[in-house]
């Protein structure tokens, strides 16, 4: 789990509907993109956008993170088995990687890499209730906004529960170094209260949020204001602009 | 109680705006934890699965089918907080929900057979829509090492990337979806009556 880093930077000043863009438009001209080196540049263009935002350390330790094992088993996969094989690059014993699926591999990496730093990058210099009252002034149902807080709200409140009924249950007496089989019933020892607490949880949930006009319709107010400025059209508009440019250029070849 | 949608009358889409109530809305919140926190109890439990998806198919069974796509949807979106590669799988969270909600609808979830051929029918969804994007985005592999080296064992045998991607899913989901099938049908049935939402009356 990772979360905001709170900051004044430019990158954290961007109205969030507009980081939003730049990263879809990132992964639309990754996938557009032919050769490693360009979803590579963008990935390094991404780490400086990340030091201009002051968190380029957190970003690079967890892109390295989620992908590492990705590098490894793309490379390893695609340099062996690659149906586009032709050119042997490194022979040990019977075994041969093959250039083509090693170049095919590396651009699988780089452009996932590359979608990896925009999206941690969105999530790391963006306060959750700020990206949400910016969907909202969009046209957002506010209802659909409440059920993406909630649950990112829940997340770490479930893991308490989960953690809570864990201990209770070894207290009475469940294994966690039992035999498969029993392990597995332990699964439906721990599932059901968690569950049934949740659940009930929600009930008391939704009166209350039925007593606070939840289901009414109409305009609401925020108690934060997120200003859209003009560079974030700018960078919008552009950002849309380059996707066509880059589509137009991969179609013209 | 009240709703502004309870009015709604007929169509698709007033049926489908009928499933949210207010209470529908609260539980897929609790479909995202569940569907997180499965993970957490597998790990602790040190069983080799992921039950990454019992969440949605108990909203299924629930709230019906919409209410479970959307919770699959924003489960895949929050958990960007936990692994940005999700986001990729997103539409096969959605299909699941779709699938699981239009089976309970039809009472595949009330005898064991059926249980068993539900799990089956989310599982084989689950593999086909996650297959295009594993070859097509991730060149064939997952951040999971023992699924990668076992796509690897079959592309060794001589299989095409697809056929690869394809058994592994099929071998490595069959178990896991069906467990996490019974799991949601138990704690489903396990809801005390007074917090059961009203589909539930039709599902299970």
């Amino acid at each position: 789990m990772f979360d905001y880093k709170p900051g004044d930077s430019p990158v954290h000043l961007l109205n969030p509907v507009t980081k939003l863009a730049v990263t879809v438009g990132l992964m639309v001209i990754v996938f557009l993109l032919p050769n490693p080196l360009g979803p590579a540049l963008l990935a390094v263009a991404l780490l400086g956008i990340a030091a201009v935002a002051g968190f380029v350390g957190s970003v690079a330790k967890l892109a390295a993170v989620t992908t590492g094992p990705l590098l490894v088993a793309v490379v390893l996969v695609q340099g062996l088995f690659y149906t586009g094989n032709e050119t042997p690059l490194i022979v040990v014993g019977p075994v041969t990687f093959w250039e083509e699926g090693v170049y095919y591999g590396l651009l699988v990496y780089f452009r996932v890499l590359a979608v990896v730093c925009a999206v941690l990058i969105m999530v790391f210099s963006t306060y959750p209730k700020t990206m949400m009252v910016a969907f909202i002034d969009k046209g957002l149902s506010p209802k659909l906004a409440y059920v993406f807080m909630a649950s990112l709200q829940f997340i770490p409140d479930m893991q308490r529960r989960a953690r809570a009924i864990i201990e209770a249950q070894q207290a009475r007496g469940l294994d966690l170094e039992a035999n498969l089989w029993r392990r597995f019933q332990a699964l439906l020892a721990m599932m059901i209260p968690l569950l049934t607490g949740a659940l009930i949880s929600a009930e008391t949930r939704s009166l209350a949020l039925e007593a606070r006009g939840f289901s009414r319709g109409g305009m609401r107010n925020h108690l934060i204001e997120v200003p859209d400025r003009p560079t974030d059209r700018v960078i919008r508009w552009s950002m849309a602009a380059t996707v066509v440019l880059v589509a137009l250029w991969r179609i013209a070849l | 109680m009240t709703d502004s949608t309870s009015q709604a009358e007929g169509g698709f889409f007033s049926r489908i705006a009928s499933d949210f109530t207010t209470r529908a809305w609260v539980l897929i919140p609790v479909g995202v934890g569940i569907n997180f926190v499965g993970g957490t109890l597998v790990s602790v439990l040190k069983l080799p699965i992921f039950l990454d998806t019992i969440g949605t198919i108990l909203v299924a069974l629930l709230a019906g089918p919409w209410v479970a796509a959307l919770t699959g949807l924003i489960t895949n979106l929050v958990l960007v907080v936990s692994d940005p590669t999700l986001i990729a799988f997103a539409p096969v969270n959605v299909a699941i929900g779709l699938i699981a909600g239009y089976l309970a609808l039809r009472g595949w979830f009330k005898t064991y057979p059926k249980i068993v051929a539900s799990g089956l029918i989310i599982m084989l969804t689950g593999v086909i829509l996650s297959a295009p994007i594993v070859v097509l985005a991730f060149g064939g592999v997952t951040s999971s090492p023992s699924r990668s080296a076992l796509t690897a064992f079959f592309l060794a045998t001589g299989s095409s990337i697809w056929q690869s991607v394809f058994t592994t899913g099929v071998i490595v989901e069959i178990v896991d979806k069906l467990i996490s099938v019974f799991v949601a049908v138990f704690v489903a049935r396990a809801i005390p009556e007074r917090y059961r939402p009203q589909k539930a009356q039709q599902t299970l």
